[in-house]
């Protein structure tokens, strides 16, 4: 299941799949340990409200062998304002290269596509390539959260990136 | 006082009981102030209840709501909280509102959201917060300052307000901006 819309160079993105249950650190967005009893039990409560979805989402994956690298989450209360989110699997050293990739991939696809009004997404400060990918797609930087993620020996700074589209652009009066 | 958290001069904070529920249906029902984002709303204490059931559910808790009550009387006149708490990155969103109009500009909302940013500093070492405040709505945007929180930005076309988009000010504190901003303001109390 490899949507021909969500597929670039080096990852695809897909709904996730009961067989995910196995690898849910790639995917779920904590630090904290899951196990596949308790990834069983989310796939299903996030799922069991049929279509249309509540939170849609996305597992992240390689192109070249389909393994599971990261989750992308959209949520929105009305569908014409989204965030967007990212987690990476902690094992994956250029995770910062794959999540601007995936934004790349999945930000003019909830713009332009499903023309959603607003598109966010939070990107912390020394994600390069990431903050590169989100100002490439026109995003704008709209907030500055000072010292908002812990590092290792220290704290970065998170931002808000916003995708407005033009197509609800109105004229003020 | 019932079952108090944190304590201050005339208010105290304490968790939310299930029979708040139906004081905060009563207090919705009584709402003068319509500059809410889509104007006032009717709630159900049903589903209020169910919201003040969940709060407990998990831990530790993903959100913190806490009632404002008046130590002299223990009269509910609001609530504040902490929302999305970051366990890790040591963060959360914050959030208040005085359900009792008669109540508001009257610096107990000033006192009660310091009560709330010193647990959230003082008991759960959080590192920095963040709030957000309805463009229309300045009065809470200057109510922020006086808890030391600086503009962070602003995120657009959040919601429609008299027919025109409006955006959602974003604001942020460390722990050290928040205990310079409560000395001021305690020297002023003094004053």
């Amino acid at each position: 299941m490899r949507p021909v819309f969500l597929t670039g160079a080096r990852i695809y993105l897909r709904p996730l799949l009961a067989g995910d249950k196995e690898h849910a650190a790639a995917w779920f967005a904590s630090p904290f340990p899951i196990n596949a009893t308790r990834a069983e039990t989310f796939l299903k409560k996030e799922h069991q409200g049929g279509w249309p979805p509540g939170p849609q989402h996305l597992a992240i994956c390689r192109t070249d062998n389909d393994e599971v690298v990261g989750g992308a989450t959209v949520r929105s209360w009305n569908w014409r304002i989204a965030w967007l989110a990212f987690h990476m699997a902690p094992w994956v050293a250029e995770a910062d290269a794959l999540r601007a990739e995936a934004v790349r991939i999945v930000v003019p696809w909830l713009r332009d596509e499903r023309e959603l009004m607003v598109v966010r997404l939070a990107i912390a400060a020394d994600e390069a390539a990431t903050l590169a990918a989100a100002e490439e797609l026109g995003m704008v930087r709209g907030v500055r959260l000072r010292e908002r993620l812990a590092r290792p020996g220290g704290r970065v700074d998170q931002f808000f990136y916003e995708a407005l589209n033009p197509r609800w652009e109105v004229p003020r009066a | 006082m019932r079952n108090p958290l944190m304590t201050g001069e005339r208010v105290y904070l304490r968790p939310l009981e299930a029979g708040d529920a139906e004081v905060f249906a009563q207090h919705a029902a009584a709402e003068t102030e319509t500059m809410m984002h889509r104007g006032r709303e009717p709630e159900s204490p049903l589903g209020l209840e169910r919201w003040i059931a969940k709060l407990h559910e998990q831990q530790p808790p993903a959100n913190i709501e806490l009632a404002v009550c008046l130590r002299d009387g223990d009269q509910l006149i609001g609530s504040v909280g902490l929302e999305d708490i970051d366990w890790v990155n040591r963060t959360a969103e914050t959030g208040s509102w005085l359900t009792l109009p008669e109540y508001r500009g009257r610096g107990y909302g000033t006192e009660a959201k310091h009560l709330l940013l010193e647990y959230a500093f003082e008991v759960l070492h959080l590192h920095a917060l963040m709030s957000t405040v309805w463009e229309p709505n300045t009065r809470s945007a200057a109510a922020l300052a006086k808890q030391g929180y600086r503009p962070a930005g602003r995120l657009r076309w959040h919601d429609v307000k008299d027919g025109v988009y409006r955006d959602l000010l974003v604001f942020d504190v460390t722990r050290a901006e928040w205990l310079a901003a409560r000395a001021a303001w305690q020297a002023s109390r003094r004053q």
